[in-house]
């Protein structure tokens, strides 16, 4: 019997055979023992086809019945790299983020200005009154942040004696007061260069401070490596930590 | 009975008869949300635990589908009611099987169609574990094949389609084949045989 006969078969049993078709089938099966017999088996296959069937309907069933009562069961967790990855990357943004909120904020040069400059403590006395009476003057008037006309006196005292050192600086930090940045280094880089045993560590701070006035890094930073390689100097702390700053 | 969002009976037949497995799934779930909780009470009335309303509960959609697919749920039908009545009397079974005594004379309506319905719930558990094994040497394919024809009552141009076959041929040659490897089956396992004597004439 070949699969076309079976499945005759199988369709009269499922009642799917009508009219003329199933008027021949049945006249075909009184006459024919074997195909009686064949009906018969088929007929315990389709019943034990349709308990299959009611085991596959009853695990579908069920899963209806668990999402129903609210207690489908979750798919088991994965370890899915993906996930881990993802999980990963979302962290390090956030830390990132955090990071970037709460980091100590860089300063910029004019805040960095604002923090460490201050003008020298100069004092000009007056022991001797006629060399110096122009100086004494000019000290009073540094010391009252009357830096114009500080500087006039004091340009004219290092006319009178350009190795006043102690003059020297003062005009300049009165320069830098005024925004005269370039005649400052003048009177900074002069002590320097002359190794000035009083003022020249001054002299190299106030220079730094001119820089960073100008808002050049590279040289306030440079000059205060030259006060860092002095160890004893008086500006050492302050560099230090200004020149940490300026790496941030 | 819930009667709020109520489905039409005519449109639960109907979907239960077209076998559409989206739409049967649909209407099962819809059954479900309308009788369950009053099974639930049932079964735990006449000596039942939550697990007992739970089987019986599924069985019971079985038997309607079954039920459905084959026109027994004529129009008319109070398919909500008739599903609890299917519940009902599938827990009055399982206690006499348990030889429980209760009084369900109030309560269990005549539903003669079940004494002689076919239901895999009802064979022994030692049958049931034998389909259960015949389920699992079934491939995949003629698993889908065989159920598919014989109990959701596709036609064949259906289950080629839907096995992605390239012809009607190809799936009768096919559901051939798949049965010849069930009667192997059932001649190394003569008591499953016996077991579906009943329902076999």
């Amino acid at each position: 019997m070949n699969s076309s006969d079976q499945h005759t078969i199988d369709e009269y049993l499922l009642n799917r055979l009508d009219g003329e078709e199933l008027k021949a089938f049945e006249q075909l099966l009184a006459q024919d023992e074997s195909l009686m017999n064949e009906v018969i088996e088929r007929r315990q296959l389709l019943s034990a086809m349709e308990m299959v069937g009611d085991l596959q309907m009853k695990e579908r069933v069920k899963r209806i019945h668990l999402t129903e009562i609210g207690r489908i069961e979750k798919p088991p967790v994965t370890t899915n790299p993906r996930k881990w990855i993802f999980a990963f990357v979302l962290l390090l943004i956030a830390s990132l983020a955090i990071w970037w909120v709460m980091r100590p904020k860089a300063q910029t040069p004019p805040q960095l200005y604002a923090q460490y400059y201050q003008p020298y403590d100069l004092n000009f006395g007056t022991r001797n009154m006629d060399a110096n009476q122009a100086l004494a003057e000019a000290g009073g008037l540094y010391k009252s942040g009357k830096y114009a006309e500080a500087l006039a006196l004091f340009e004219q005292a290092l006319t009178a004696n350009p190795a006043d050192s102690k003059a020297r600086l003062a005009l300049g930090i009165c320069q830098l007061e005024l925004g005269q940045y370039d005649q400052a280094l003048a009177q900074f880089n002069a002590l320097m260069d002359a190794n000035d045993p009083l003022f020249g560590e001054q002299a190299i701070w106030y220079a730094a401070m001119t820089k960073l006035q100008q808002e050049d890094i590279v040289g306030c930073k440079a000059l205060l490596e030259g006060i860092l390689s002095n160890q004893e100097g008086q500006y050492q702390e302050k560099a230090k930590e200004l020149s940490n700053k300026l790496q941030e | 009975m819930n009667t709020m969002g109520r489905v039409p009976d005519e449109l639960i037949i109907k979907h239960l008869q077209a076998g559409e497995s989206y739409e049967v799934d649909e209407m099962l779930a819809h059954l479900h949300r309308q009788v369950y909780g009053m099974t639930l009470k049932f079964v735990n009335k006449y000596k039942g635990v939550d697990a007992d309303a739970e089987d019986v509960f599924q069985d019971a959609l079985v038997a309607l589908y079954k039920m459905a697919r084959q026109g027994r749920l004529v129009p008319g039908t109070n398919v909500e009611a008739y599903l609890f009545t299917i519940c009902k009397n599938l827990w009055f079974k399982q206690l006499r099987k348990r030889r429980e005594t209760v009084d369900l004379s109030n309560e269990v309506g005549a539903m003669p169609e079940l004494d002689n319905f076919p239901l895999y719930s009802l064979l022994e558990h030692e049958q049931q574990d034998a389909f259960a094994k015949l389920l699992k040497r079934f491939g995949e394919d003629c698993q889908k094949v065989l159920v598919g024809y014989y109990y959701d009552k596709l036609r064949m141009t259906k289950i080629a389609e839907m096995m992605g076959y390239a012809n009607e041929q190809v799936a009768k040659n096919k559901k051939a084949d798949c049965m010849k490897r069930l009667k192997n089956f059932l001649a190394e396992t003569p008591h499953l045989l016996d077991a579906l004597k009943p329902w076999s004439h």
